[in-house]
């Protein structure tokens, strides 16, 4: 009940507008409130990563904390104990690859759970008339899209990534991880923001062609899936090899080989997965440019 | 707020504008200057209102011609976010953001529009006060009435407190009471703290009751362009009459004496003498000729319907726009 006292009154804005704002992180932040509103589906995403994230990091200490004192003994139960050691958890640069490889399927579906509805839902309520009646440019909008997006994407493998990796440098002997393996470190980050970077874009691609949040996860799903499956089958029927870089799982697990020096099947060529790979993600950036566009300019 | 590009002589300018959608031509070689103040565009339902805006806040290109707004054009990119800077834009659908709250909602889309955080809510705060959504401002904008929703719109087109508001049917699906509430706030702001106001709708009352000019559109066209006091100003030719007695023989021996009959119903009716000069005493001869009594004898006022109506058949028109049905008596 409105006091009867009250009274509204027009009070003109007194402040300055900025020359130049930040609005694409005000469209980010704005995205990432939203996303996180619903407690359940952020909870069942980031569990799996968060599981994983701990497994590995005790993995990876257990990996120093045991097997270094046992070298150090010198005695032949303490040599047994190291390999059996090693056999059972294999070696730090090797774990810490596999928990990146396994992490980013869950960060695909986080991604995609919070980057379907990210335009699908502006377009179906018609919310790009709000936002381009203000300055901002498509550019901005999508760059605002994007790191929204890419945040759950930080969220789900750049932050374990960054866990378990800290993990192997403060567990190791006189910092050895970072002195002697300190590759691994930018080549998992190199392979996490490729993989980040090239979902965002394929997921908002998608996104940007519906308007149903619930569309454009099929979409995304369908696309990866049935393009990995086809891909699959026509490479083994018709015997040519070539036909699996349809697939972007195939030419991430081609990347993440080559980039971290496990051994490549003959018929795998990393310089053209990595072509594909930059196929999938210019012609997501391409779609998603065109879409925008039309976003802004309504007819 | 930063100062407006250049002093407004007139707010809006547009020279051949031109908009078709395939075969459909939303608007058609249209040139008109719309002065300072509050103006409303008036036009039945795909006269292409909602066109104009949209051109004029360059979220659709036009086929030929040019606009200005604000002294900018939207067709450069400068132009375009010049005049978004200093231009309010209500929509008129629902294109509220599902899952955030009205401070949320108007709180982002200020910063977006520059302004800091701290401004952004403060002013926030400011608007929806000022929109009559103060108890509502946490609440989830999905779970807002029309009424409120309508307001919120409003609102987000007021927070960064610009020259000019663009308003695409405000009263849409309003109740009366809620009608009522909208339009003294548009009111309010054009009147007491100088908004420039372009209030497109197909509601003649909501136009007569906030604005001082009127543009008629239809099929693309401007029918008609003035100020309301000059198009519903009295007709010194034109008379309302009460002939409680005789007026049957009044009605027939009316033509004879040169005079027009408009409309007649029951004792009441409308006529017009051949010339404005011409005295009213032509009709007291004529009733005292026939034997009836005038009871009163007034100067008739067109009311902005009548403008309106006769505007948008002067080209042939006959079939009565769906709108004007809408229109309140």
């Amino acid at each position: 009940m409105k006091a009867s006292t009250h009274a509204e009154v027009y009070r003109p804005f007194t402040g300055e507008l900025r020359k130049h704002p930040l609005r694409p992180l005000t469209l980010a932040w704005s995205g990432i409130r939203l996303g996180l509103r619903k407690k359940l589906p952020a909870f069942l995403l980031f569990t799996p990563s968060l599981i994983t994230a701990l497994v590995g990091a005790i993995k990876v200490y257990l990996m120093y904390s045991l097997s270094e004192p046992l070298k150090e003994d010198g005695s032949l139960a303490g040599m047994q104990m190291t390999v059996a050691l090693q056999k059972v958890l294999g070696n730090v640069a090797a774990n810490v690859v596999l928990f990146v490889k396994t992490s980013a399927y869950f960060a695909l579906l986080a991604m995609t759970w919070f980057g379907a509805g990210m335009i699908a839902d502006d377009r179906r309520m018609g919310a790009n008339l709000l936002y381009f009646s203000r300055p901002l440019t498509r550019g901005g909008y999508l760059l605002g899209k994007l790191l929204g997006l890419m945040f759950f994407g930080l969220l789900t493998l750049g932050i374990p990534t960054f866990v378990i990796v800290s993990t192997a440098a403060f567990a190791s002997p006189d910092w050895s991880f970072l002195r002697f393996e300190s590759e691994v470190i930018w080549k998992t980050a190199l392979y996490a923001s490729t993989w980040i970077l090239t979902v965002s874009t394929i997921v908002l691609a998608l996104s940007s062609l519906v308007n149903r949040k619930t569309l454009a996860m099929t979409l995304v799903f369908g696309t990866i899936i049935v393009l990995h499956g086809a891909a699959d089958v026509a490479a083994e029927l018709l015997d040519i090899s070539e036909l699996k870089l349809l697939s972007l799982p195939y030419n991430f697990e081609v990347f993440a080989d080559w980039l971290f020096d496990q051994q490549l099947s003959r018929a795998d060529d990393p310089t053209l997965s990595l072509i594909a790979l930059g196929i999938f993600a210019g012609s997501g950036m391409l779609l998603l440019w065109r879409n925008v566009r039309k976003m802004e300019v309504v007819g | 707020m930063s100062a407006a590009p250049t002093e407004i002589q007139s707010l809006i300018e547009t020279s051949g504008l031109g908009k078709a959608f395939g075969k459909v031509q939303a608007l058609d070689d249209l040139s008109m200057s719309v002065p300072p103040g509050a103006v409303g565009l008036l036009g039945p339902n795909g006269a292409g209102k909602t066109t104009l805006l949209k051109l004029l806040l360059g979220l659709l290109i036009p086929s030929s011609g040019s606009a200005r707004i604000v002294g900018q054009s939207p067709r450069t990119r400068s132009g375009r976010l010049t005049i978004r800077e200093h231009v309010g834009y209500m929509p008129e659908g629902d294109c509220l953001l599902p899952d955030t709250t009205g401070v949320e909602l108007i709180s982002m889309l200020g910063r977006l529009t520059g302004m800091t955080s701290e401004d952004a809510m403060t002013r926030t705060h400011e608007v929806l006060d000022y929109c009559q959504l103060e108890e509502a401002r946490y609440r989830p904008v999905t779970g807002f009435s029309t009424g409120m929703k309508q307001r919120l719109k409003l609102a987000q087109a007021l927070v960064h407190d610009p020259q000019v508001l663009l308003l695409d049917e405000p009263t849409n699906g309003l109740d009366p009471k809620g009608r009522r509430q909208m339009l003294e706030l548009v009111a309010d702001l054009a009147q007491n703290h100088n908004k420039n106001v372009l209030l497109c709708t197909h509601l003649l009352p909501d136009v007569e009751r906030t604005c001082e000019h009127v543009i008629v559109l239809q099929q693309g066209k401007v029918k008609l362009a003035d100020s309301v006091a000059a198009l519903t100003k009295a007709d010194g030719a034109r008379y309302r009459l009460n002939v409680p007695r005789g007026a049957e023989a009044f009605t027939q021996a009316l033509p004879a004496a040169g005079v027009i009959l408009e409309d007649h119903q029951d004792n009441r009716c409308t006529i017009r003498l051949p010339d404005e000069s011409q005295s009213a005493d032509v009709l007291f001869q004529v009733a005292a000729r026939c034997g009836a009594s005038l009871e009163s004898v007034e100067l008739a006022k067109s009311s902005l319907e009548d403008v309106f109506l006769q505007a948008i058949r002067a080209d042939g028109e006959t079939s009565t726009p769906a709108s004007t049905q809408e229109v309140a008596p």
